[in-house]
C-alpha cells in the first residue's frame, strides 16, 4: 500500500545543507498501522509529510497504492491525495469559524460529493459528537475538537489515514479515548494508518513502528518490515 | 452555490467582516462623491446657464441666419433670439440712452425672468417669474427708468418711430451679466416690435445672440454640426465666458471635487489593500488544510476569487446604497440652507461606483491574495516552510497602476492624475529608507531611555518592515487629508477676500463735477460709505514713445482700438498691486504720470518710463509711465487700464464714477438719488452678487461636507492599519505580562509607539503634502506658488495625537484580555 524506496530530504541552510532524512525505506501494506516515533527533531514529521504527498524529497520514491507520486506535479499528487488519504493533526486544524458539522462537511462539499451534510452527521455521531453538531470549535474542549478532526478525516473514507500526534494537545484520559476511537475507526474502515508520536502506549498499537534519530532509522530497529528494494 | 455557501461562512465568521466593509466604503464613497459632485456640477451647470439664459448661444454682431434655428430644430433642440444694442427712448419731455434687449418667444430658455408691477419692489410676495415675453407694443423696464423719464407704470415711452407701453418692472434678468458699465436702464421689448421701430440701420452696433436648450447629447450633435459653418462673427459660448468670476469659481470648484473623489478612492483602495493582506496572511494555514485534503490550487484559486467576486458585487449593491443614502442627505441638507433643491442624480454615475469597486478588488484585493493557491501544503504540519506572499513592491505597482487608471478616467485631468500619483510615490519611495532609519535611530536612543520608553521602541524595531509599512499608510492618509484640508481653505478664503460681506453693490455712473459734492452729502445723509470718485473721460491711446500705436509690431488688445475710459486717482485701488515702479508721488512736474495695467503693458510691450499720448476729444495729452499694475477684473469694483495722477484729467470736464455697498434695508436711497439727480446712472449688482454668494455658499458646503466624507475614510484607514497589527500586538501583549510586564507599562508602551508612530507620519505627510501642493497649485489650480509652514508643525501633532488616541483606544482589547486566553488560542492555531 506504502512503499518508500530511499528517501532523503535535503535543504539549504544559512550553513550549508542540512540532511532532514536520509535514506528511508519502509513498506505498509494495506489495512496496517505504522508508528513514527522519535525525538524532537528526528525528522518524523517530514517524514509523515512526504509519505502524504504534502511534500517531496530530495531523493528516492514513494509509491502509494502503486501511484508514484515523486514523479508527479503537484496537481497531481493533490487529486492522489483527494483519493486515498485522511489527515488528523496535533493542534486539530479545525476552521474557527464553521461549526463542528461545517467543519467534517467542507472537504465533502469541495469534492461535491453528495449528501455531505448526512454523511457527516453519521460520522459526528460515530465519535459521540451528534448533540455538538453546531458548536463552533472555541465551544469545544481539545478532545471533542479532535473526535471532529477524526470525523472529518473518516468521513471522507480515506485509504490511507495521516496522523501527526494525535494525542499531543490532549491530556492522558482524553487522549487514550482518542487512540482508541482512531483505532477503532481504522479497523472498521480498513485504513491504512500512518502516525507521528511520542507516546510509546500509542506506538505499541501500531503493527509496525519506525524510531527516526537524526533523520535516519534507528539501526536496531526490528519491528519494521524490510523494503524489498 | 458551494461558493455562496463559502462566502456565506466567511461573512458569517467575521473574515471578511474588514474586507467587506473597505470594499463597501470604498463603493459608497465613489458612489457618494461621484453622484454628490456630479449633482453640484451639474446644479452650477444650470445656474451658470441660467446666466447665459440657454446652455449654448451663438453671438454675432450681425442678424443670426435662420439656417442655424433649422439645424437646431433637426436635433430637437428649443430656441429664442435676442437683439441688444443701446439708444434713446423718450417720455414727455425727458430722454435716456436706454439698453434695449428685444427678445422673441420662449426667452429666456434657462432661469428666470423676474418681474414686479411697481418700480424699487422690495416685497418678495410681489415678484414674480415672467411666463411669457413682453406683448407686441408693450415694454417692460429697469426700475430706475421711472424716476429717469419721469413716468409711472401704464405710460407710454418711444423708441425710435415705435411707442411702447411701460408694464411691468424687471426686477432680475437672468442674463444680464456683469459687464455693463455705463449701461443705460434695460427696456425689455418683444422682437416682433424691432423693425417698427426702425433704430437698427447699417452700421449699428447691435449684438445678437441666438440662445439653444436641450440635451447634452444634442446639444454637442448640434455644435459639430454647425461647427464648420460658423462665420467669422459668430461666436459659439456654452459658459458665459463675460462672466469670468463664476466661470472660474464653477472649475475650481469641480476641480476640487473631483481632487476630494479621487482621495476619497485612494483611501479606501489603501484600506482594501490593508484589509485584504490581513485576509490573506488569515488564510495562509486554511489554504495549507485544504491542500492537504487534496484540493488543487487552481481549485483554491477559483474559490477564493470566486468568493471575492460574489462579495465585490454584494458589497458593490450595498455601497451603492449606502452612497446614494450618504449623498441624497447631506443633498437634502444643502437644499435647504440654499432653498434650491439639487438637480437629480444620473444612473451613469452608480455604475462607476459599482465599476470602482471592482476595479479596486482586482488592483488591491487580488494581487494581495494571488499567492495564497501557491501555499505549499506541507505547511500544515512545518510552519518554518517559508511561504512567498508575492513582491509587495509589484503589488503597490498594481495597486498604483488601478488608482491612476481610475483616476484619470474619473477625473479627465491628467495633471491631477500625475501630481498625485507623484505625491503617492514620493511616500513610497522616498520615505520607505527613512522610515527604517528613524525607527532604528529611535531605538538606539531608547537603549538609555526609561523602561517604558524602551519597550514602546522594541516593539516598533521588531516589526520594523510592519512599523515602516504602518508609517508609509499613516503618512499617505495624513498627506491625503492635509492637501484636501489645505486647498479647501485656499478656496473658501479665496472667494470669501473676492466677496467680503459689504463689497460695493452698487455703481453710481455719469456724475457731472457739480454733483460730487451733493452725492456725497446725500451719501453721508444715509449712513453709507462710498469708495473713491473716480474722474472718467472717453480717450485714446495714439502713441508710445512719439510713435503711432498701430506701428508698434503687436496685435492690439480688444478696446485699445477703440475709446477707453481713463481714469485718475490719489490712491491705489483695492485689489490692484503695483508690481512695477511706484504709484504717484506727487512730484512729476515736467510729464504727467500715468499707471498702467501690467497685462495690458505686457501686450503693447510698454515698459516703465515710456511716454504715452491720449487723444481725448480732439486735444492731445502725454503721460510717463510711472508704474505698472495688477488688477483683478473679476472684482466687482471699477477697473482701469490706465490711472493718471490726480488733477491730470481736471481740464477735460470729466464725469465721475463711484462704487457703493447699499443694505437691503436702505434700498430707498436709489428712489431718492434718482428722483433727485435723474441724470446719475445706478447700477444695482446686487442681485448678481446675491446670486454668486448662493453659488458660493452652495460649493462651500459641499465641499467641506466631501471634505468630512473623506475625513471618516481616512480615519477608518487608519483604523484598519491598526486593526490588520492587533493579532501580532495581542500575541507579544500577552507573553510580556505573562512574562511579569504590569498593564500600565504595556498601555504605556502602546501610546509612546503609537503616539511615535503617527508623530513620524505627520513629518512625513508634511513633506509629501508640500511638495503635492506646490504640484497642485501651480499645474491644476493655477494659482501662486505658496508654501505652507503651518503644515510643518500640524502634521506632527496631528498626527501623533490622531494616531496615538486611535491606536491606544483600538488596543484597549490588547491590555484587557487575559494572556491566558490569548496563549491558550495561539497554541490552537
Amino acid at each position: 500500500m506504502i512503499i518508500a524506496r530511499r528517501v532523503s530530504k535535503l535543504v539549504q541552510s544559512s550553513e550549508g545543507p542540512l540532511s532532514l532524512l536520509e535514506n528511508i525505506s519502509l513498506e505498509l501494506p494495506r489495512g496496517e498501522s505504522l508508528a513514527i516515533v522519535g525525538a524532537s527533531g528526528s525528522g518524523k514529521s517530514t517524514l509523515l509529510g512526504i509519505l502524504a504527498g504534502l511534500d517531496i524529497p530530495t531523493e528516492g520514491q514513494i509509491l502509494l497504492s502503486g501511484h508514484d507520486i515523486t514523479q508527479v506535479d503537484e496537481e497531481q499528487r493533490a487529486d492522489i491525495r483527494a483519493q486515498m488519504t485522511g489527515f488528523v493533526f496535533q493542534s486539530f486544524q479545525l476552521l474557527p469559524g464553521l461549526t463542528a458539522l461545517e467543519n467534517v462537511m467542507l472537504p465533502l462539499e469541495l469534492f461535491g460529493i453528495r449528501k455531505a451534510a448526512e454523511r457527516s452527521r453519521q460520522f459526528l455521531d460515530k465519535v459521540g459528537l451528534s448533540h455538538r453538531l453546531t458548536h463552533y470549535p472555541k465551544q469545544l474542549s481539545g478532545g471533542e475538537q479532535q473526535r471532529v478532526a477524526i470525523a472529518r478525516a473518516f468521513a471522507n473514507n480515506p485509504a490511507i489515514l495521516f496522523a501527526d500526534e494525535p494525542t499531543g494537545n490532549l491530556d492522558t484520559a482524553t487522549g487514550k479515548k482518542i487512540i482508541d476511537l482512531l483505532f477503532e475507526l481504522n479497523r472498521d474502515q480498513g485504513t491504512t494508518l500512518v502516525l507521528v508520536t511520542h507516546e510509546p502506549r500509542l506506538a505499541e498499537r501500531c503493527t509496525q513502528v519506525l524510531t527516526l534519530e537524526g533523520g535516519k532509522i534507528r539501526p536496531s530497529e526490528h519491528a519494521l518490515r524490510p523494503s524489498p528494494c | 452555490m458551494l461558493t455562496l455557501r463559502l462566502l456565506w461562512r466567511n461573512l458569517r465568521s467575521g473574515e471578511l467582516q474588514i474586507l467587506t466593509a473597505a470594499l463597501m466604503l470604498s463603493v459608497m464613497l465613489v458612489t457618494g462623491i461621484l453622484v454628490f459632485t456630479s449633482r453640484v456640477e451639474q446644479s452650477l451647470l444650470i445656474q451658470s446657464h441660467s446666466f447665459l439664459a440657454a446652455d449654448r448661444i451663438i453671438k454675432s454682431g450681425l442678424p443670426i441666419p435662420d439656417q442655424r434655428f433649422e439645424v437646431a430644430e433637426q436635433f430637437g433642440l428649443a430656441h429664442a433670439m435676442t437683439a441688444e444694442f443701446r439708444s434713446m427712448v423718450f417720455a414727455h419731455d425727458q430722454l435716456h440712452l436706454a439698453s434695449v434687449k428685444a427678445v422673441s418667444e420662449h426667452y429666456p430658455l434657462r432661469g428666470v425672468l423676474e418681474l414686479s408691477d411697481r418700480p424699487f419692489e422690495n416685497d418678495p410676495a410681489r415678484i414674480y417669474a415672467a411666463t411669457e415675453i413682453p406683448p407686441s407694443g408693450e415694454a417692460w423696464v429697469d426700475s430706475r427708468l421711472i424716476p429717469l423719464l419721469g413716468i409711472r407704470i401704464g405710460d407710454e415711452i418711444e423708441l425710435g418711430e415705435a411707442s411702447f407701453r411701460v408694464t411691468k418692472v424687471i426686477f432680475r434678468e437672468p442674463d444680464r451679466g456683469t459687464q455693463f458699465f455705463l449701461a443705460g436702464a434695460r427696456v425689455l421689448i418683444n422682437a416682433t416690435d424691432l423693425e417698427a421701430t426702425q433704430v437698427i440701420q447699417p452700421g449699428s452696433r447691435i449684438t445678437y445672440k441666438a440662445l439653444f436648450a436641450g440635451s447634452e447629447k444634442a446639444l454637442n450633435a448640434f455644435a459639430t454640426e454647425i461647427h464648420g459653418s460658423l462665420s467669422e462673427h459668430e461666436q459659439l459660448q456654452d459658459l458665459d465666458l463675460a462672466q469670468a468670476r463664476l466661470s472660474k469659481t464653477l472649475t475650481t470648484a469641480k476641480n476640487f471635487l473631483v481632487l476630494a473623489g479621487i482621495i476619497g478612492v485612494l483611501l479606501s483602495g489603501i484600506a482594501m489593500a490593508i484589509a485584504t493582506r490581513h485576509f490573506a496572511f488569515r488564510h495562509t494555514e486554511q489554504v495549507a488544510l485544504l491542500k492537504s485534503f487534496g484540493l488543487r490550487a487552481s481549485r483554491v484559486r477559483q474559490l477564493y476569487f470566486s468568493q471575492l467576486f460574489l462579495l465585490a458585487l454584494i458589497a458593490s449593491a450595498l455601497g451603492m446604497l449606502a452612497g446614494h443614502g450618504v449623498q441624497a442627505s447631506i443633498a437634502s441638507t444643502i437644499a435647504e440652507t440654499i432653498q434650491t433643491p439639487l438637480a437629480p442624480a444620473s444612473g451613469s454615475h452608480y455604475l462607476w461606483g459599482a465599476l470602482t469597486g471592482i476595479v479596486a478588488l482586482l488592483g488591491f484585493a487580488i494581487p494581495a491574495l494571488w499567492y495564497l493557491p501557491g501555499v505549499p501544503p506541507v505547511r500544515i504540519f512545518r510552519r518554518d516552510v517559508a511561504i512567498s506572499h508575492g513582491s509587495l513592491t509589484r503589488q503597490g505597482w498594481l495597486a498604483i497602476l488601478a488608482i491612476a487608471g481610475l483616476m484619470a478616467i474619473y477625473s479627465q485631468n491628467i495633471a491631477m492624475t500625475l501630481t498625485m500619483m507623484a505625491g503617492i510615490v514620493l511616500v513610497g519611495i522616498c520615505l520607505a529608507l527613512p522610515s527604517r532609519l528613524l525607527i532604528s535611530a529611535a531605538h538606539i536612543t531608547a537603549k538609555r531611555a526609561g523602561g517604558t520608553w524602551r519597550l514602546a521602541m522594541s516593539g516598533l524595531i521588531r516589526n520594523k518592515s510592519q512599523s515602516s509599512a504602518l508609517i508609509m499608510v499613516f503618512a499617505s492618509a495624513i498627506m491625503l487629508l492635509m492637501i484636501l484640508f489645505v486647498i479647501r481653505t485656499s478656496l473658501l478664503n479665496e472667494w470669501r477676500v473676492q466677496l467680503t460681506p459689504n463689497a460695493p453693490n452698487h455703481f453710481l455712473v455719469n456724475i457731472a463735477p457739480d454733483q460730487v459734492t451733493p452725492i456725497q452729502q446725500l451719501i453721508a445723509d444715509h449712513q453709507l460709505e462710498s469708495t473713491t470718485f473716480y474722474p472718467m473721460v472717453r480717450g485714446r491711446l495714439t502713441q508710445v514713445n512719439y510713435q503711432p500705436l498701430v506701428e508698434r509690431q503687436t496685435e492690439l488688445p480688444n478696446g485699445i482700438k477703440r475709446e477707453i475710459n481713463l481714469s485718475a486717482s490719489d490712491q491705489l485701488p483695492a485689489e490692484n498691486h503695483i508690481l512695477e515702479g511706484r504709484w504717484f508721488d506727487r512730484l512729476s512736474v515736467d510729464s504727467h504720470g500715468v499707471s498702467v495695467e501690467a497685462k495690458l503693458a505686457s501686450d503693447l510691450q510698454l515698459n516703465l518710463g515710456d511716454e504715452l499720448t491720449f487723444s481725448i476729444g480732439g486735444m492731445f495729452i502725454n503721460a510717463t509711465i510711472t508704474s505698472l499694475r495688477s488688477v483683478n477684473w473679476e472684482s466687482l469694483r471699477p477697473n482701469f487700464y490706465f490711472l493718471f495722477e490726480p488733477e491730470t484729467l481736471a481740464t477735460y470736464t470729466p464725469s465721475y464714477l463711484t462704487s457703493l455697498y447699499i443694505p437691503p434695508s436702505k434700498k430707498h436711497f436709489v428712489n431718492t438719488l434718482i428722483s433727485n439727480m435723474p441724470t446719475v446712472s445706478v447700477i444695482e449688482v446686487d442681485t448678481l452678487i446675491e446670486r454668486i454668494q448662493t453659488m458660493i455658499n452652495q460649493v462651500g458646503q459641499g465641499i467641506s461636507l466631501v471634505l468630512w466624507l473623506v475625513l471618516v475614510a481616512g480615519v477608518l484607514v487608519l483604523l484598519s492599519a491598526v486593526h490588520a497589527s492587533l493579532q501580532i500586538r495581542l500575541q507579544e501583549s500577552a507573553l510580556l505580562r505573562a512574562l511579569g510586564c504590569h498593564r500600565k507599562r504595556l498601555r504605556g508602551s502602546l501610546w509612546l509607539e503609537f503616539t511615535f508612530l503617527g508623530g513620524v507620519s505627520g513629518l512625513f505627510a508634511a513633506a509629501a503634502a508640500e511638495s503635492v501642493l506646490l504640484g497642485l497649485q501651480h499645474w491644476v489650480f493655477h494659482w501662486e506658488l505658496q508654501p505652507h509652514p503651518a503644515l510643518w508643525l500640524a502634521g506632527p501633532i496631528s498626527g501623533a495625537l490622531l494616531i496615538g488616541i486611535l491606536g491606544a483606544v483600538s488596543c484597549r482589547h490588547v491590555i484587557k484580555t487575559p494572556p491566558a486566553v490569548v496563549l491558550n488560542s495561539l497554541s490552537g492555531l
